[in-house]
């Protein structure tokens, strides 16, 4: 892999999976890419790019199952368990609830009887799918959570790592909103961060989380303002500034975008010559000047 | 003899009120009844899932399990929790958040116990 792109946001809903589908696929068009869809909670650019997903692998981690005959009872496991997945009952036994085991394995070490032993749970897949738009062609690796899970950076790091031992040069990554653990994973090691924000004061409090993360992880953003007209975008400068943060793409409210989505068509292809699609081929031609 | 947990909203005691959450309440407070239904003794205990990230409800059920209750109170139980207490064998009974201690313990020797 020659360079990592990210695209995030903070905010839910600005179209970080929108621009992300879009820049794959003017990208894809001068370079060989893999995207990365790391919002493993609701991962959706194949429903935006109207592919399936293909090539299941499942995700496991670590489930201890406790040897009864050799436990003595201390509870040594259920202390050093962060997640409260060891609960032990009245005659001080441990007992394993799954869902909330994150798969630490610090019972698994802790344990001084060698009373666990390790066995696994699948708590997601990742997938690869090659995208054809055209003759532009790319290949999609999806993670997706199971449904209940709670712990989510194993699938993002199960996904991640699929998706760069495919990437022979550009790798794109979308990642979820908000800026916890498993969006840190996703950013780092980027390139360049592209934060896509909108002019709402939701969206511009969660620009500034998202900048002041990405600034701790050491990576370089760009803003993109999605929606820019439908509110104050001279705030957004201010934040942008704030954080030594260029603003290199507007982006305006528009009717043609919803359709793209109806159609699963990214708009550069649907309609090249829009002005949204214009931006995002600026946009594209500026991200690969850089890397 | 039977051992009754009430989430607690405040510092506890009868004369506090249910939490408005089983697993983030701030405190337990546990009264042990004879086989009459007489008050033999009420404590209060801080809840280790009010400060935690995750599993709050688990380690709340933890602690009742090391208290020795039968009876868990609360306005509402969250998933891991109802699961849990279930396993652990502690009865899960509903009272409304607000509801004094006094009469919810009332309503528990009533309804739950036939006293």
């Amino acid at each position: 892999m020659k360079a990592k792109i990210s695209v995030t946001g903070g905010k839910g809903g600005t179209g970080k999976s929108t621009i992300a589908v879009n820049l794959a696929t003017l990208i894809a068009r001068e370079r060989k890419l893999v995207l990365a869809d790391l919002d493993v909670e609701a991962p959706n650019d194949h429903v935006l790019l109207n592919a399936s997903l293909e090539n299941e692998e499942p995700v496991e981690i670590m489930l201890p199952f406790i040897v009864y005959p050799k436990c003595t009872r201390c509870g040594v496991c259920a202390q050093v368990c962060d997640t409260g997945a060891i609960i032990l009952t009245r005659e001080k036994l441990p007992f394993v609830i799954p869902r909330l085991c994150s798969g630490c394995r610090a019972c698994y070490y802790a344990c001084p009887y060698d009373a666990i032993v390790e066995g696994k749970r699948i708590i997601g897949y990742t997938y690869k799918t090659q995208v054809k738009i055209d003759d532009t062609v790319f290949t999609l690796v999806t993670g997706v959570l199971r449904e209940g899970e709670e712990h989510t950076p194993p699938v993002v790091l199960a996904a991640r790592k699929r998706a760069m031992s495919l990437a022979e040069d550009l790798l794109l990554v979308d990642t979820s909103a908000g800026t916890a653990n498993h969006v840190s994973i996703a950013l780092e090691d980027s390139k360049l961060v592209l934060a896509v924000t909108e002019p709402t004061p939701l969206g511009l409090h969660d620009l500034e989380l998202i900048l002041e993360l990405s600034s701790t992880l050491g990576l370089e953003s760009w803003v993109i303002v999605n929606r820019s007209t439908i509110g104050d975008i001279s705030k957004v400068e201010e934040v942008a500034q704030k954080y030594n943060a260029r603003i290199v793409a507007k982006i305006p409210y528009s009717r043609e975008i919803v359709e793209s989505y109806v159609k699963g068509v990214p708009i550069v292809e649907l309609y090249p010559n829009h002005p949204i699609s214009q931006s995002l081929q600026a946009l594209a031609k500026t991200v690969l000047e850089v890397i | 003899m039977v051992k009754i947990a009430f989430a607690s909203m405040n510092g506890g005691g009868l004369e506090d009120v249910i939490a408005d959450r089983f697993g983030r309440a701030p405190v337990f407070t546990i009264v042990e009844l004879d086989e009459q239904g007489n008050i033999l003794n009420v404590k209060v205990i801080e809840n280790p899932g009010a400060s935690a990230s995750s599993g709050a409800g688990v380690k709340s059920v933890q602690a009742l399990v090391n208290e020795g209750v039968d009876i868990a109170v609360g306005p509402n139980f969250g998933p891991n929790a109802q699961v849990i207490l279930e396993e652990m064998n502690i009865k899960a009974v509903r009272i409304p958040a607000g509801t004094k201690i006094a009469d919810a313990l009332e309503k528990v020797k009533k309804e739950v116990l036939g006293l």
